[in-house]
């Protein structure tokens, strides 16, 4: 009985002090005794935790380091096949791009009937501005025709095999076109030149010219169609003894970066060599 | 087809290289190749530029026979130093190659300046031309090696 009495007591009081203890507990009287009573724990439970950390770190490092070699290896592979790819890519967007806007003068002049053909090669000869497109007589191409892009003039066609032509460009030595200006009601001639530059030429003394006008094809002579935009007059060369006054023209189309042409399949030049009167011998 | 689709795209000024008359004159060097193949190789030459090109083929065809015919004559009397002679050749008959056509287009009314031409194109061209000797030289012996290998294993 006394036992048992006895029992009865501890077990209240062990209740008692565990409910006070969690009343001060609850109360935040107990912080700062577990924060001093825990703080070597802590740093104790630390400790060992970066030991062991360290240690797994030593025992794994060394497969760690061939997979991040095998990944980095896996990138770089990765990395080189994506660079390929843009590089792929932006030649194609670079032709489309070129292509596209050559559809676009096509359906906006579908009059002409033109025919897109790419630029496979160029002249050697230094001398000449020449190239060599992938469409020939099997495609309808024929002597003399006009070649285009979107910004303007190319040439014509010079000479033509099954399956590849050659166009003479408006920059070449030997190439004459007849023009116009946009503003004024006269006729001239533009010449190319060995090195690419093309000039406005039989230009009367009494036209004022200025800078910046533009220079279009008259389709005298029947070699080109009329209205064609070859390029801007850059500046004025008039000597008062000159018959006549020439400028430089700054042609619209980028001849050095030339990739697609447009052919104009419907329009013939006109062979008027018949007609010019012969000379009495 | 390099020299139409590369080389013809690689200029100073207005100035290109002529890469077949290189090769030609280099394959003229060479060993084991006899007088009437590289007599061959170059009208062989000589008719494709010609026929691809405006230019008028008998000019390349006369040009590239009478570089080969020099290039052997110099094999011949100078054949311990090729590489002299390929650059000697080559800028000669290069020279010779771009006259004849400047002299050529004034006959037909091109408007061709000489002093223009000559700085603008003769020069620049002789300088690239100069500048691609040494490696179409290499790269023509290490083919030559490839077809001929037997005297180089001797």
């Amino acid at each position: 009985m006394k036992i048992s009495i006895a029992n009865s007591w501890k077990t209240i009081t062990i209740l008692l002090v565990t409910v006070a203890l969690i009343l001060l507990a609850l109360g935040g009287y107990l912080g700062p005794i577990l924060t001093t009573l825990s703080r070597p724990v802590v740093n104790a439970q630390a400790w060992l935790s970066n030991r062991y950390v360290a240690i797994y770190q030593i025992i794994n490092s060394p497969q760690d380091e061939t997979e991040l070699r095998m990944r980095n290896i896996e990138l770089e592979n990765e990395v080189d096949r994506l660079q390929s790819q843009i590089i792929t890519l932006q030649q194609e967007l670079n032709q489309s791009q070129s292509l596209g806007a050559l559809l676009g003068f096509a359906s906006d002049n579908p009059q002409m009937q033109p025919v897109a053909a790419i630029v496979i090669g160029r002249d050697p000869s230094p001398f000449l501005h020449y190239l060599i497109i992938d469409k020939g007589s099997d495609d309808g191409i024929r002597k003399g025709m006009p070649v285009v892009t979107q910004s303007g003039l190319v040439g014509r066609i010079d000479a033509v095999i099954a399956g590849a032509a050659r166009i003479q460009l408006i920059t070449d030595p030997g190439a004459i076109v007849n023009v116009k200006l946009q503003t004024q009601k006269i006729d001239a001639q533009t010449q190319g030149s060995i090195t690419g530059e093309i000039s406005l030429e039989m230009v009367p003394q009494d036209v004022v010219m200025e800078t910046g006008e533009m220079v279009l094809t008259s389709g005298l002579g029947g070699n080109f169609p009329k209205d064609l935009l070859i390029g801007q007059v850059i500046s004025i060369r008039k000597l008062e003894n000159d018959l006549f006054q020439s400028a430089a023209v700054q042609p619209v189309v980028d001849f050095a970066q030339l990739q697609a042409v447009l052919i104009i399949k419907n329009f013939r030049p006109v062979d008027i060599v018949p007609l010019v009167p012969v000379q009495a011998q | 087809m390099l020299q139409m689709a590369i080389f013809s795209q690689f200029k100073i000024q207005a100035g290109k290289a002529d890469l077949l008359l290189l090769v030609i004159v280099a394959l003229g060097l060479q060993p084991e190749i006899s007088k009437i193949d590289n007599m061959l190789f170059s009208i062989l030459a000589g008719f494709i530029i010609g026929f691809i090109s405006a230019e008028p083929f008998w000019i390349t065809v006369a040009v590239y026979a009478a570089a080969v015919y020099f290039t052997l004559f110099m094999k011949e009397r100078l054949p311990q130093i090729p590489l002299v002679s390929m650059f000697f050749a080559s800028l000669v008959f290069m020279f010779i190659h771009l006259a004849i056509q400047a002299v050529y287009y004034q006959f037909l009314g091109f408007r061709i300046e000489f002093q223009s031409s000559f700085q603008n194109l003769i020069l620049p061209s002789l300088m690239i031309n100069i500048i691609a000797t040494l490696p179409v030289y290499f790269v023509v012996s290490e083919v030559r090696r490839l077809v001929y290998p037997g005297l180089e294993e001797i």
